[in-house]
């Protein structure tokens, strides 16, 4: 039996039937007719006893193709129908109509600026460094150069689980726990949530902060300044004004807060900026000598700095948003900007 | 804290910068500028007063030390007698025609002095109310038209800087302080202010004794004694000052011990003597049981142990925080202590604490006041409070000084300048701005260090970093170069098992987003009601909550998120998929080591409709196996493999529609389901919501599955499909095993195509199910027969275990 011819037949018959057919019904009916159990292409194979061994190979394989083929011209000419009934039988295709998709989800807007910061501390070499969001008055505080009755504590009002245990009201405390651990050369950030008691437009009693630490033999105010300006103006874009004024801070010192050019009025003053051309965008300085006694590293071998900033201030500026309550009403309204 | 260039002045006669510099000056300097804020002429309550010109000055015939002028207001020229030193032919000056009203009183009258008319008068900053200077007339810029009245004159009569001032210096809680700052950053000459006192014969001992009787919490204690004090209002100029810098006048005397805490940072307090019983001041501790009635007219029950001013009886006033009303300085006081002390901060911080009071008195003692500028500040009051309120000053003053300390020195090896900061400054530079400063630096016998003597009112500089900080910041941050240090990366990685947990929560983020889902981030803080909706058992509280309702710290994310789908519900979105990623906590034993922090994922989807769109191709109602295929999905993404979902009871969940899902079996690893009607209810929730929450750092830590790779075959498989009716109680699951274990090596795979019942065709109690089964050979390409052979198994397997129908 001339098998390659009787496939080529098969494929024409195939052809015709499914230009005329319309209904998923009719697609469905030439499937069995061809491809079911008792189909053409099942009786085909049948026939293998009656072919040579030798070319019993390059039968299966043709007609495995012939299967395959008919299979994806039965589906593709399935597929237009539905969409020619779909469209009520109209000849040319409207393009310009929306395009059928499911919408993805939005990432949070601080998640969104927490990768950028994170990405380009990557780029400079530090490493991410975690801790607890709970904290013993020791980490948050002590150890910090902040004893009880400091009047530092003041300055940031604290939510107490008891007199020992706090919820840490920044990230320093992942820089004493880092270098308790680890000898230096250090490099290490730590992103996460930090809790403070107060809330209005442009304070929440729960934020997320970015520390960053870096420790060695060497390492200067300059260098500082150095790498710093090099992140602002990663953030902010090159050529973005930085400048370093002094601050004060119980773990540092020098300390420093770092501002860079107001983006609205670009430096004339105006409300955002409290019209001083400024605006602050994070917090530094040289490591205390104080922590690295206590943590038994060698403040005469070695110097280092480090630097918190608030990623919702961050994301305020980057974003324009004017109040920082916004970020934890989760309204879609605003999800979906971002 | 309020700063008035005007009562700078006081110390910085030469202080003409614009206001704009000065700002910027402190700013950089380290005190932030957060406002300024310009005081118009228009606030000063002067009519009749305009700007004009002194056309001709010529000394008075009959006394020396008048002058005649000719001053010129614009409609005309007027002669004027004069006697402030400072005018000058060609100056302009603020000019008060007859007629006009000067705040400072009065109205201005046509006069004869000396024998020479005199209409009208030039004014000092005194008479127009602006300060308290009265050493001559207040000159205006030249550029200034003539004939302008003073009220619509731009320039500011002064300038109040808002000032922060760090915790770490509370020296310049002060505008003694501020200007000491300001000198050292302008290079302006520094003046302290003369003090002039004239005393009365009576010795101060022979009216009043003080006892000091806790020198560790008062190491110095001053008073001074004036009789005869006439209490009134003050005069406009103090009024006005206090005003300025955010301060009610109250009365002459409360006014000047104010005016001189915001002028030399001392707090000081009077009290009225003749309420004090026996003449007699002690300081001591408080005992139990003993009451005051504080100045705020509050009685207060003094916890035992801190530290009071006393008489012979009772306690009279909260040493350092705030006054008695019994001794309170009233209209009828006539004889006033004066009291001006240094208290050891830590106590103040303690009765501050214990009485809940806090002050301004007590904000700087908190800190640390200048233990030598204690006596300056109180001669300064006397002598203000005898301008103002009359009265004779007792001679001598009373100074109980026990804990005086011999000044702090510290060591500055200069090197170490350069190591800390990256910048070689020069040691005369550095010796030029401790001198400045007021430290008295001397150099060490080699040269390499400073030995420098720290100032009583520089208690913050503890360390020779501290004095490297004060190089930088005066020699100026901004002159330091930025330097980058090698940024070749370090060859250890520390910490990866942190880098690859971070990154795990980065892509269930990226995977649940890819669902439809938004991230949403909620307080880690809720109230303990909500807390007890998805979980039993303890929970840690919040000693101090911000507010009710965020007492207890979250045990699960999913209150958090039901509130966030409350509230676009009302805001009347539809498809509302949401998760976020974040910290559960659970309590220890009570030991901080023991609280648990778990990293967490949790999703909620409620009214999710397909896109409003032209093609509803998806158009299928949300149910729970929406809910599982999506976890299915994102498990698939996260390399996860051995979870099962269990149906099983959850707690906040409709039984029967939600389970708990396992890793390997064993660890239970996360919940899933419909939320209960009476949680919706609850959140005024009124569609379904389906929900789930994952422990991440389980699933991180055991369930990530290591790839390896194993070899497959070439051959092609086949599909034979099977359809049976089988008891409804039977699971999908026990029945796919049976299918797979019926031939555990041609078998791969089994998948659900069909299943329904409750229709015609299907007999109550059961169900319709159809199965395809993947049959594929490891060697070779399978025959009919083979597979006819298996696939017969697989039926009689399905009939002997779960007594099923086949269907043909
Ligand atoms: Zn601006």
């Amino acid at each position: 039996m001339d098998w390659e011819k009787k496939l080529g037949e098969l494929e024409s018959q195939v052809s015709e039937l499914l230009a005329q057919a319309q209904k998923a019904e009719d697609f469905f009916r030439i499937k069995q007719q061809f491809l079911g159990k008792q189909g053409e292409i099942a009786g085909l194979l049948r026939g293998i006893r009656e072919i040579s061994p030798e070319l019993r190979p390059i039968f299966g394989q043709r007609i495995n193709q012939a299967k395959q083929l008919l299979e994806d011209r039965i589906a593709e000419a399935s597929r237009q129908a539905e969409s020619r009934q779909a469209r009520g039988g109209g000849e040319t295709q409207d393009l310009t109509l929306p395009g059928v998709w499911n919408p993805p989800g939005r990432i949070h807007p601080i998640s969104q600026a927490l990768d950028e910061i994170c990405e380009i501390l990557e780029d400079l070499g530090f490493q991410i460094a975690d801790g607890p969001e709970i904290e013993t008055d020791f980490y948050n505080f002590e150890a910090l150069n902040i004893p009880k009755g400091h009047p530092a504590r003041e300055m940031q009002d604290s939510f107490y689980i008891d007199d020992e245990i706090v919820l840490r009201t920044q990230t320093s405390p992942v820089q004493i726990r880092v270098m308790e651990k680890q000898k230096p050369p250090l490099r290490i950030y730590a992103p996460g949530r930090v809790y403070r008691r107060d809330m209005d437009v442009s304070h929440t009693p729960m934020f997320h902060q970015v520390e960053g630490l870096w420790v060695d033999g060497g390492i200067t105010f300059s260098d500082l300044k150095g790498v710093l300006m090099l992140f602002a103006e990663r953030l902010f874009g090159e050529g973005t004004p930085v400048r370093f004024r002094p601050s004060f801070f119980p773990f540092t010192e020098p300390s420093a807060e770092v501002d860079i050019g107001c983006r609205i009025c670009r430096g004339e003053g105006c409300r955002v900026c409290g019209n001083s051309g400024w605006l602050e965008i994070l917090g530094a300085g040289m490591v205390h000598p104080g922590l690295f006694r206590r943590v038994e590293y060698d403040p005469a071998e070695y110097t280092g700095f480090a630097f918190g900033l608030g990623v919702e201030r961050i994301a305020m500026l980057k974003f324009g948003i004017n109040d920082i309550r916004l970020f934890f009403e989760n309204d879609l309204h605003f999800l979906k900007q971002f | 804290m309020k700063i008035s260039l005007n009562i700078l002045r006081k110390f910085l006669p030469e202080l003409r910068n614009p206001s704009r510099e000065i700002a910027e000056v402190l700013t950089m300097g380290g005190f932030e500028v957060e406002e300024i804020i310009p005081v118009k002429a228009h606030s000063s309550g002067a009519t009749g007063v305009v700007t004009a010109q002194v056309t001709r000055v010529e000394k008075h015939p009959q006394a020396d030390r008048l002058w005649v002028c000719e001053v010129d207001d614009g409609q005309g020229t007027h002669q004027v007698v004069c006697g402030a030193p400072n005018v000058k032919s060609g100056m302009k000056y603020l000019f008060a025609r007859v007629g006009a009203k000067i705040p400072s009183g009065g109205e201005i009258k046509k006069a004869r002095i000396r024998g020479v008319d005199s209409n009208g008068m030039l004014l000092s900053r005194a008479e127009l109310g602006i300060s308290d200077d009265h050493s001559g007339i207040m000159e205006i810029h030249n550029d200034t038209k003539i004939g302008i009245d003073f009220n619509e004159l731009d320039s500011d009569i002064d300038v109040i800087l808002e000032v922060n001032v760090t915790p770490n210096r509370p020296d310049c809680l002060s505008h003694l302080g501020i200007a000491r700052e300001l000198s050292v950053l302008l290079g302006a000459t520094f003046v302290v202010p003369e003090i002039k006192l004239k005393e009365d014969d009576q010795d101060v001992s022979q009216s009043a004794r003080v006892r000091l009787l806790a020198p560790e919490a008062c190491p110095r204690y001053c008073g001074r004694v004036i009789h005869g004090v006439k209490i009134g209002q003050s005069p406009d100029w103090l009024k006005k000052d206090l005003e300025r810098i955010g301060q009610r006048s109250i009365n002459n005397i409360v006014d000047a011990t104010n005016y001189v805490l915001f002028l030399l940072g001392q707090p000081l307090h009077a009290f009225d003597f003749s309420r004090v019983q026996g003449g007699e001041i002690q300081i001591r501790e408080s005992q139990a049981g003993e009451k005051l009635v504080t100045i705020d007219h509050a009685e207060r029950e003094l916890p035992p142990g801190i530290l009071v001013i006393a008489d012979r009886e009772k306690p009279i006033a909260l040493a350092g925080v705030m006054g008695g009303a019994e001794t309170e300085v009233k209209d009828e006081t006539r004889d006033i202590f004066l009291e001006s002390a240094w208290f050891e901060p830590r106590s103040i911080r303690q009765s501050s604490k214990a009485t809940k009071l806090a002050s301004e008195s007590s904000l700087r003692f908190a800190r640390g006041v200048d233990p030598e500028g204690v006596t300056v500040a109180l001669d300064y009051a006397a002598m203000l409070i005898l301008q103002i309120a009359g009265g004779k000053l007792a001679r001598g003053s009373i100074d109980s000084y026990p804990g005086k300390k011999s000044a702090g020195k510290l060591f500055l090896n200069l090197p170490e300048v350069q190591r800390v900061l990256g910048v070689s400054i020069p040691p005369e530079e550095s010796l030029r701005i401790f001198t400045r400063l007021g430290f008295r630096p001397e150099k060490s016998g080699d040269g390499s260090g400073l030995e420098i003597t720290i100032p009583s009112f520089r208690q913050d500089l503890k360390e020779p970093v501290d004095l490297i900080e004060e190089i930088a910041r005066v020699y100026g941050y901004g002159k330091i170069p930025p330097t980058l240090p090698g940024l070749q990366a370090d060859q250890r990685q520390f910490n990866a098992r942190e880098r690859k947990s971070f990154d795990f929560g980065k892509k269930v983020r990226e995977l649940f987003s890819g669902q439809g889902f938004s991230q949403v981030i909620t307080y880690s803080f809720i109230s303990s009601s909500e807390n007890q909706i998805f979980s039993e058992g303890e929970e840690l509280k919040i000693s101090n909550p911000l507010s009710e309702g965020m007492e207890a710290m979250r045990k699960s994310l999913l209150p958090g998120l039901l509130n966030t789908v409350a509230h676009n519900l009302r805001r009347k979105f539809n498809d509302l998929r949401f998760f976020e990623l974040g910290r559960t906590f659970r309590p220890g034993a009570g030991k901080k080591a023991e609280i648990q922090e778990t990293n967490r994922v949790a999703g909620m989807a409620a009214r999710v409709k397909s896109p409003d769109g032209w093609r509803r191709l998806l158009a299928q109602e949300f149910d729970i196996y929406h809910l599982k295929g999506i976890l299915e999905n994102v498990f698939v993404g996260l390399d996860l493999e051995n979870i099962d979902f269990r149906e099983m009871p959850q707690r906040g969940f409709e039984p029967g529609l939600s389970g708990g899902i396992f890793w390997d079996s064993r660890f239970e690893v996360g919940q899933f389901g419909l939320i209960a009607e009476s949680v919706r209810t609850r959140y005024e929730i009124e569609p379904a919501v389906f929900a789930f929450e994952l422990d991440l750092d389980t699933l991180f830590s055991r369930g990530i599955r290591s790839k390896k790779f194993s070899s497959f075959p070439r051959h092609p498989g086949v599909e034979w499909d099977i359809a049976f009716f089988v008891d409804h109680t039977i699971t999908y699951d026990e029945i796919r095993k049976v299918i797979l274990e019926s031939d555990r090596n041609l078998i791969k795979d089994a998948t659900l195509i069909d299943l329904y019942r409750g229709k015609e065709q299907v007999e109550a109690g059961k169900k319709s199910l159809a199965f395809r089964i993947y049959y594929l050979s490891p060697d070779h390409t399978l025959t009919d027969e083979e597979v006819r052979a298996v696939h017969r198994r697989v039926a009689d397997n399905l009939r002997r275990k779960f007594s099923v129908a086949i269907r043909e």
